[in-house]
């Protein structure tokens, strides 16, 4: 997964572009997309972090002054601690990276809304992507 | 040699300053804070003439708007700005809106800014500044950008208005909302200077045309 994230190339833009492989976790057609970032090894019981990464697709940049947050579905099946904690990685992406501890091994799913903003010259857009991460659990 | 090693001395502190200035974020500032208030003739939706000068001796607040402006939009739906015109406006305050978009520019039209000022059930009127010469005089930058003017014609608050950048309230900044506005006006109400006079305005840019 690691390898699939250093591994991307830029659009015409010059913006970082997602792995070509995957399908995005959520996107908005010449606003942004979401992908799955690097996963690192999680334990039930133990303190784990997903990550996803928001791109700002076309004319448009990740607005660096926004409160980025993941907020859990009500209904989600896995505690998630706190609203997560987003980095820039440049002007067109981020990381939000998602703090959770699985109670059992497994498949751990996490539910939840990325509310984020994305800014070109003319405009902003602030959004709530409905996001959908499973993550392995050992 | 002699003239040359001064001139490497300055050239060295000078790049060493613009590095950290580089490294730090500027403090938020504003070219008009603590200086008589622009003044302005601008007209409001329904073409009628509002000049700033007509309100001497009053406490104004001035709040640059767009009503296509997602923030703008937060604010006066569930943020901050639902309810503080409406209830500065009846302790004697002003409150005026202005518009500074360009035509052609998100949130220009006439229409869309009836239509907002009557979903918003706004209390006060909102001014048109097509040419953007009274944002650029008070560099407003942001949708919104509040300013508060004291009753001498000062201003003596520029920037957000609050700290949760999201425009809906709901991620303030250090855990506790602040209504930077609300604060400015009470702190004048209490007859002591404005204790945070300055912030960093958050939202939308300014739709100038050029």
């Amino acid at each position: 997964m690691i390898a699939v994230v250093a591994a991307c190339s830029r659009d015409k833009a010059g913006a970082p572009a997602p792995a070509a492989t995957a399908a995005p976790l959520a996107t908005k057609p010449f606003f942004y997309r979401i992908d799955r970032g690097p996963q690192a090894p999680c334990a039930s019981g133990a303190t784990c972090e997903a990550r996803v990464v928001l791109t700002a697709l076309g004319n448009y940049h990740v607005n660096q002054d926004y409160p980025f947050k993941f907020v859990a579905a009500p209904a989600g099946a896995v505690p998630i601690e706190g609203p997560g904690s987003f980095a820039l990685d440049g002007e067109k992406q981020g990381t939000m990276t998602i703090k959770f501890r699985p109670p059992a091994a497994g498949t751990a799913t996490l539910v939840g809304t990325l509310k984020l903003s994305v800014c070109s010259e003319a405009t902003c857009e602030i959004e709530a992507a409905t996001v959908e991460l499973a993550i392995p659990v050992t | 040699m002699r003239i040359l090693t001064p001139l490497i001395a300055i050239l060295g502190l000078a790049l060493a300053g613009s590095s950290s200035l580089a490294d730090s974020k500027p403090a938020p500032s504003s070219p008009v804070l603590g200086k008589p208030a622009p003044d302005f003739a601008l007209k409001d939706l329904g073409g009628k003439e509002v000049k700033l000068s007509s309100f001497k001796g009053k406490v104004v607040v001035l709040e640059w708007f767009n009503p296509g402006c997602p923030f703008v939009k937060n604010s006066h739906t569930v943020g901050s700005l639902v309810d503080t015109a409406r209830r500065q406006t009846k302790t004697g305050v002003v409150w005026l809106a202005i518009n500074s978009g360009a035509p052609g520019k998100q949130g220009n039209e006439l229409a869309m800014n009836t239509e907002a000022a009557k979903a918003w059930s706004l209390p006060h009127p909102i001014l048109r500044d097509e040419a953007g010469t009274v944002g650029k005089s008070y560099g407003a930058t942001n949708t919104p950008n509040m300013f508060v003017i004291d009753k001498t014609g000062t201003v003596v608050y520029a920037g957000a208005i609050d700290n949760s950048p999201d425009g809906e309230g709901q991620s303030p900044q250090g855990g506790k909302l602040v209504n930077y506005v609300d604060a400015a006006l009470a702190d004048l109400a209490a007859g002591r200077s404005v204790q945070t006079a300055v912030t960093k305005p958050y939202g939308c840019g300014v739709k100038y045309g050029s």
